[in-house]
């Protein structure tokens, strides 16, 4: 039953009581008290309902009087007067105890669970989803923002008469996308240890090498933090099926200051 | 109907057999109607409508042979039918005096008080907390209280009226019965 509907049939009900109700009306009325139970309740819930304004003084004059002269004739409605009172009495004796049990009125968040719930979970989301595009922003800035590359040969290829290739020192927060060239595809995986002035760097692994204009080529993206002025070098590993390291080249780098 | 008729357990089985061929389920029927009749004649403001529903009920019984032939619809509204002519009837007869206002001594309030303490201990927690719940505080706070009340249980705001409703007549039963008022 909607809403409204319940509304109409309540004040429709409070008049049947107090004896206002247009005689067309009350006829369908009547006939639903007899043949649905829900009407039939809502009629003893009203009647509660009216004897307890009575009982507590909020009832019009206009209303206190059809009460009296119409309403409380029946010996059925006395009976729920007579015990109207008792329970008020009832209610009033025990409503300091109940003033400390009473139901609080909580905040509107915990009144709404499941609204709650969702609202945290999505601002939960919306706060990981902010910070990892502010972290791949951040780790991606360096290589968006400027990415220098360089291909190396591998010094056992070099040919002869080819220097070392030079580079400058890449500004900060760059990276140096370093492209190895290799004759062949010989390993699944690669590892590249980077070395400067013989001592050891970093390790990069694992790669895998990339098609490029007839040969393959193996990029390794160094950060430029890593790049002081010095003499590097690049030891090329393929990755055999027992997982040791076999050394396929060395490529040389001179960073200048 | 002839004065002085007399409910014959025949007119009653005959009756009962009309409103269902199962037995349980008629005498089930009859109550609902006989209640709800009840609430009309008071709602008309009927001094006595327990007495006016029994002359109701007797006259239906007394015709009954032939509505199980003739009447095809809803019984109850053939009761209702009924019960406007003993309305109408009642209207023109002299009326009962009227019942005096309620009054009942502090005796009697201190007994009826004892009762409902013990009938609300015949309760289930759920339903006592429920029903003192919800008929406590006065306007706004019981609008309030009621909101949250329903809220916790879990149920629309009408749905926990008519529970409350419910716990609240059962109640009066209970305190009439304590006081002896009530042989049910």
């Amino acid at each position: 039953m909607n809403f409204w509907r319940r509304k109409r049939e309540a004040g429709e009900l409070r008049q049947y009581l107090l004896g206002t109700l247009a005689p067309s009306r009350q006829e369908n009325l009547e006939q639903r008290l007899l043949t649905e139970t829900a009407v039939y309740e809502e009629l003893l819930a009203t009647e509660d309902e009216l004897v307890d304004k009575y009982l507590t003084n909020q009832l019009g004059e206009i209303d206190r009087k059809r009460f009296e002269s119409h309403f409380a004739v029946s010996e059925d409605h006395q009976r729920k007067i007579v015990f109207g009172k008792t329970f008020c009495s009832y209610l009033e004796s025990i409503s300091s105890k109940y003033e400390s049990l009473a139901v609080k009125e909580k905040p509107a968040f915990s009144r709404r669970p499941l609204i709650a719930t969702s609202i945290i979970l999505t601002m939960l989301v919306m706060a990981l989803v902010l910070a990892w595009s502010i972290y791949k922003k951040q780790t991606q800035s360096s290589v968006i923002k400027q990415t220098l590359a360089v291909t190396l040969v591998s010094g056992s290829n070099r040919a002869e008469g080819t220097s070392t290739q030079r580079l400058s020192r890449p500004p900060t927060d760059t990276v140096l996308a370093v492209r190895l060239e290799i004759a062949s595809n010989d390993y699944q995986k690669y590892r590249v240890e980077l070395f400067r002035e013989g001592q050891p760097v970093t390790v990069f692994d694992p790669l895998t090498a990339e098609p490029s204009g007839g040969h393959f080529v193996l990029t390794v993206n160094v950060d430029s933090k890593l790049l002081d002025a010095g003499d590097y070098v690049f030891k090329l590993s393929g990755m055999s099926p027992s997982g040791s390291p076999e050394l396929k080249g060395q490529y040389n780098l001179r960073i200048a200051p | 109907m002839k004065k002085n008729w007399v409910l014959s357990q025949q007119s009653f089985d005959a009756l009962l057999e009309w409103l269902s061929p199962n037995r349980e389920d008629a005498g089930h029927k009859y109550e609902i109607i006989r209640q709800r009749l009840i609430k009309i004649f008071s709602a008309r403001g009927c001094v006595d409508p327990e007495e006016l529903t029994d002359e109701t009920m007797n006259r239906v019984a007394s015709k009954v042979i032939d509505l199980q032939t003739t009447y095809t619809g809803e019984p109850a509204l053939f009761f209702y039918a009924v019960g406007n002519l003993v309305y109408r009837e009642s209207l023109r007869r002299k009326s009962p005096p009227v019942l005096p206002w309620v009054k009942t001594d502090s005796a009697e309030d201190e007994r009826r008080f004892e009762c409902l303490e013990a009938c609300l201990e015949k309760q289930t927690l759920e339903n006592r907390e429920l029903v003192i719940q919800y008929y406590q505080d006065e306007k706004r706070a019981k609008i309030n209280r009621r909101k949250l009340l329903a809220e916790r249980l879990g149920i629309a705001p009408n749905a926990l009226r008519i529970r409350a409703c419910r716990i609240r007549n059962a109640l009066l039963d209970c305190v009439e019965r304590c006081l002896g008022l009530n042989e049910n």
